[in-house]
């Protein structure tokens, strides 16, 4: 399979996370004509996405889904807003509920994290055969991203992450997700440990060092696609780009407006590289998984993601970005109505909550419905296909059937069909 | 698709299509009896003791001679032989899985023996370091994570056994596909707890990795370019379907039914979460053809009965279980694909490319570069047993294996013709481990104290599992009890914030302090004493294999070393001592060490993270700490010169040239050898498997 791949795609095999040959020359290899002809097949807003995941399985009673009076709510208090109703504990991100459209209706029959993570992540269950790319990769894959058209940056991030799906799949290794873990760090290894000085006296060492191997393999491409790389690695280490992933270079306030924290921080360096012709970024958020004591952890943990998540909204309003940038929220199942003995929530596929705003989508209202207690979908249902056909629709990517190396056939968004109601 | 004609005996037609493949049980091949006469005394040897040198370096040379044969056929030319310098690095790297340690390269290199190659492969097969780079190879093969359902630790340590005993691959597959149990009594359970609740993809998987076959496809539709209908699959998945990964133990069950609200119930299923996967069997269970089952010779939903899709039968009944007769089949010397895909399998490992390829989809028009060589290692691999180990010697003996690096550029449409050594990127693991064995002092022995990280803590299982009913419903009783006292208290300090979210700071510090005090109960103190002096190992039994197993892992403790000499060092373990597999912003992940999700899913892909890391990353600080075991051995020589000498045997396992000596003079005379240990590591040469 990998030679096939090999085959298959001969000129941009040394395109990877970062950098290209191609940069240098200006080459695109597709249009930026073609992207459009694609957003205006399906009628889709946006040209970008942040994927927020909320790991562990996020609570959908004490979030999105409230239902105030039911014996299930237990502590948790609703708040209006603008839009749908959310958690108090929310705060300030009630204000830009108008953006949001809690989906109320998630619905799956996985109750186990890593294949319902899966599930989410990629719209088809997870095979022991097989690995499906996640929407990151689909963005790019169908919109002909290459390194290099626009920038030295990658096309396709993923901050925090230690859930997330951090592959491929089946798909070029050069739309895989970078992974970053700490958005504080900047982009990992990227700053020398030694002077400037020091550091070319090395780099000329090694190179004069290695002389005699290169000339030795210099017909061998593994060899060769080094040489390439060390180019732009050093080319990127110097370059303006390299600021993009710098967070510090935000003024104090917006810094203070996102959150101090590790999520605030995923944000707004997400909003930082999606700025910079970045397409996909997601954001991971552990500690959902509340087996106990789920109201406890709501109140550390949601005043300081509303704020987070309302720092983002308004600076998309700001930068006017709201209207092109797909925010999506999801997560791999909710949680039992039923509180358990202590105090906390289980899991629980048959209904659950997410969101999508910005982006074209018409927000100020929850779309699907659960029962009176929040135990299974009442209306609408919505899988985890639908899910991501929906985020397909926004961004404009045909579910059209394309065929891996070995194959079998694909499409973004598998057999789901996108919630067209709410764009 | 067009609809192919349903022939019922599409299985049998296979087996005869692949007869051309399968490989003659005849004791040795023409080629192989000229040379042992042409070896005269020596062949005598080798004749009696199967195993012995003399054996392995007669049939390292019929090797060389079916490869001398191919070679004259397509008038191809082979490579020189590889110097000792080459052969070091090279081997190390294959067999230990890492670059020799200084001491270790000056040893070779002092050795004047004539065999010391020979001695060396024999060495290096029998250390530790064979067991952790072959646990590397069965964890991409079989996707073991830490992570998975029922304990992978348990299973990764049953594979470390299995390579460590050298316990015979066609056992080893027999114990993984009838495994049962849990995987702290039997490691290899873990086979089917890996794909828990997904019987169909192991099925799938099982084909793929030990008979070479993929009949994935036909898991939902007929295979479009291959004979395998979506009837035969259901046919082949039904000997395992039997297979349940979900347990409800009865001491759990009794427990539950002896506690009354929901929250104790809650608190013993909390604590009893790790005993929920164990692999049991319902032997007789048939499975059902899929609703939307949409071929002719048979209904939606129609019950299917077990059929192998190629070969003999496996018969069961008789006290034969369907999955023992399955695991026979599959194992038999006599199943067309099992033996050679294995011996592929490792030609594929010592060689970088596989005598057919791919190695795991054979198709009835699959062709072997040579058919002479592909049954000749059949026939080993049976002669052997099934020995792995001794598989692995006579090809790591072979002068094919010991040539320079084709320098031609290869179409991956042309076959290769092994007429050289391919030049690769070292693997993830590689580069990791070698940075390991620059670090500190004897890398294969460093052991992480407690397993790898993992979602649920399994220190209690056994005690669980044993404990009588009434002592689990007073452990999980009291466990409740301590949980609603602290829910109590908590929902009281959440009332004073609500009331006041800056005031009452007091009353709520008192407050945590009294939840803090809570104590919850401990397990030893709900079990009785005469059971936890010295329990029972529950009513399963071993298998003799298992049991032999157990016995050599105890008697090969060498891995009892002193670890006080790895303090100081608290990261610096082999790849197989980390969690499999690492996150994803570890240096293994970034070069490619692979997500265990998928099948033999590593890449040696090279891209600009990798650069960054060996550029800038922070492990370059402890290859270069005061503490490195290199650094301490520069410093033990005073010489500049030597110094140097000694980082470059470190390395790249070799001297210094005088020209290598003039470029790094200007840093030595600084004092600046880190300069130096950061270039080489930036070299491809450090990185390049020749």
């Amino acid at each position: 399979m990998k030679d096939q791949l090999k085959k298959l795609d001969g000129p941009s095999r040394r395109d990877f996370m970062v950098g290209a040959a191609g940069a240098a020359f200006g080459v695109s290899v597709l249009p930026s004509l073609m992207e459009q002809q694609l957003f205006a097949a399906t009628g889709g807003k946006a040209k970008r996405c942040i994927w927020l995941y909320m790991s562990g399985g996020m609570t959908h009673l004490d979030t999105f889904d409230l239902k105030p009076g039911a014996s299930t709510q237990g502590p948790t208090e609703a708040q209006k807003t603008n839009g749908a109703p959310i958690n108090k504990l929310f705060g300030d991100f009630g204000k830009y509920m108008k953006h949001v459209v809690p989906i109320n209706s998630l619905t799956t029959t996985t109750g186990d994290h890593g294949g319902a993570n899966y599930l989410m992540h990629t719209a088809y269950p997870q095979r022991g055969t097989i690995k499906h790319p996640g929407m990151g990769c689909w963005l790019l894959y169908l919109t002909g991203w290459e390194m290099g058209q626009k920038n030295m940056l990658p096309g396709n991030v993923l901050i925090g992450g230690g859930s997330g799906q951090a592959t491929s799949g089946w798909m070029d290794i050069k739309y895989a997700p970078l992974p970053i873990g700490n958005p504080a760090g900047g982009l990992p290894n990227s700053k020398p440990r030694v002077s400037k000085e020091q550091f070319d006296d090395r780099l000329q060492l090694a190179s004069d060092l290695d002389a005699e191997f290169r000339v030795k393999y210099k017909n061998k491409k593994d060899v060769h696609a080094y040489t390439g790389l060390y180019q732009d690695a050093i080319r990127l280490m110097n370059s303006k780009e390299l600021e993009v992933f710098d967070i510090f270079k935000e003024k104090e306030e917006v810094q203070m407006q996102y959150g101090k924290n590790g999520f605030g921080q995923g944000l707004l360096l997400a909003r930082r590289l999606l700025e910079n012709d970045v397409k996909f970024v997601e954001v991971d958020l552990g500690g959902w998984d509340n087996h106990a004591g789920v109201f406890d952890s709501m109140e550390t943990r949601l005043p300081a993601m509303g704020a987070s998540l309302a720092g983002l909204f308004k600076d998309l309003e700001e930068k006017n970005m709201i209207d092109d940038t797909l925010v999506v929220l999801t997560t791999e199942f909710g949680r039992t109505p039923r509180i358990n003995g202590g105090q906390g929530r289980d899991h629980h596929p048959a209904a659950f909550s997410g969101f999508v705003a910005g982006g074209g989508v018409r927000g100020g209202q929850a779309y699907g419905k659960s029962d009176s207690q929040g135990y299974r979908v009442a209306e609408n249902p919505v899988l985890p296909a639908d899910f991501n056909a929906t985020v397909a629709y926004a961004l404009g990517l045909p579910q059209k059937v394309v065929k891996a190396p070995n194959g079998r056939p694909f499409q973004v968004g598998f057999h789901g069909k996108p919630i067209t109601e709410i764009f | 698709m067009i609809a192919t004609p349903r022939l019922r005996f599409t299985g049998a037609f296979a087996a005869l299509m692949l007869f051309a493949l399968v490989m003659p049980a005849h004791a040795q091949t023409a080629r192989e009896l000229a040379l042992i006469q042409r070896l005269g005394k020596q062949a005598e040897e080798a004749k009696t003791n199967t195993k012995s040198l003399a054996e392995t370096l007669a049939a390292a040379k019929t090797i060389d001679e079916y490869m001398a044969a191919v070679w004259k056929d397509k008038k191809a030319t082979a490579t020189k032989g590889i110097n000792d310098q080459v052969f070091l690095r090279r081997i190390y790297l294959d067999i230990a899985g890492r670059i020799p340690t200084l001491e270790e390269t000056l040893a070779f290199y002092r050795n004047a023996s004539p065999n010391k190659r020979s001695k060396l492969i024999d060495d290096l097969l029998n250390s530790e370091a064979y067991t952790s780079n072959m646990f590397n190879f069965w964890a991409d093969l079989m996707r073991v994570q830490s992570n998975m359902n029922g304990n992978g630790n348990e299973y990764a340590r049953w594979i470390k056994n299995v390579v460590r005993t050298n316990m015979p691959y066609d056992k080893m597959v027999y114990e993984l596909v009838t495994a049962e149990g849990y995987t702290w009594e039997n490691g290899a359970a873990g086979f089917y707890l890996r794909d828990s609740g997904m019987p169909l993809d192991n099925m799938s998987t099982t084909v793929q990795i030990f008979l070479g076959t993929s009949i994935v496809c036909a898991q939902c539709h007929d295979h479009p370019f291959d004979n395998w209908s979506q009837f035969e699959f259901y046919e082949m998945a039904a000997y395992t379907y039997g297979q349940n990964t979900r347990f409800r133990p009865k001491n759990v069950e009794e427990a539950s039914a002896m506690l009354s609200g929901e929250e104790e119930k809650d608190a013993l299923n909390d604590l009893t979460r790790v005993l929920g996967y164990k692999t049991t069997w319902t032997d007789s269970r048939d499975i059902a053809l899929p609703e939307n089952y949409k071929y002719d010779d048979a209904k939606p939903g129609q019950m299917v009965k077990p059929y192998t899709i190629f070969g003999d039968q496996a018969k069961f009944g008789n006290g034969v279980t369907r999955r023992e007769a399955y695991a026979k089949w599959m194992t038999s010397p006599s199943n067309p694909r099992f033996t050679m895909v294995i011996a592929n399998r490792m030609w594929n490992k010592v060689f970088n490319r596989g005598l057919f390829e791919p190695i795991d989809e054979i198709m009835d028009d699959t062709e072997p570069l040579d058919r002479g060589l592909l049954d000749y290692l059949s026939h080993k691999m049976v002669q052997y047993d099934y020995d792995i180990k001794q598989f692995l010697r006579v090809l790591y003996n072979t002068q094919a294996y010991q040539r320079e690096i084709t320098v031609a550029t290869l179409d991956p449409d042309e076959p290769y013709l092994f007429t050289g050594s391919v030049l690769r990127r070292m693997s993830a693991e590689q580069i990791w481990d070698s940075m390991v064995a620059m670090s500190i002092p004897d890398p294969d022995h460093h052991f992480r104290n407690g397993a790898p990280r993992q979602r649920y803590d399994y220190s209690d299982v056994e005690l669980l599992q044993h404990m009588e009913p009434k002592e689990l419903a007073a452990y999980a009783k009291e466990y409740s009890k301590g949980r609603v006292a602290k829910a109590e208290i908590q929902t009281k300090i959440r009332d004073l914030r609500k009331a006041n979210m800056n005031g009452n700071k007091n009353a709520i510090m008192a407050l945590q302090k009294q939840m803090d005090a809570i104590k919850m109960p401990n397990i030893r103190d709900f079990v009785s004493t005469a059971k936890s002096a010295e329990k029972e190992k529950d009513d399963y039994e071993m298998t003799k294999n298992q049991q032999l197993m157990a016995d050599n892992a105890e008697m090969l403790k060498d891995t009892k070393v002193d670890q006080s000499k790895y303090n100081g060092f608290v990261d610096m373990y082999r790849a197989s001592e980390l969690t499999s597999p690492e996150g994803p912003t570890h240096m293994l992940r970034l070069f490619g060490q692979s997500d265990r999700d998928v099948v033999n899913n590593a890449n040696r892909e090279p891209n600009l993270v990798q650069v960054l890391a060996m550029f800038n990353g922070g492990l370059f600080d402890t290859i270069t700490s005061d503490k490195s075991l290199m650094m301490q051995n520069v410093e033990k020589v005073s010489d500049p010169s030597e110094k140097v000498q000694v980082i470059f045997l470190s390395m790249l396992n070799r001297k210094a040239s005088s020209r290598e000596m003039k470029l790094v003079e200007p840093f030595a005379r600084k004092n600046d050898y880190k300069s130096i240990v950061w270039a080489i590591m930036n070299m491809r040469e450090f990185s390049f498997v020749q």
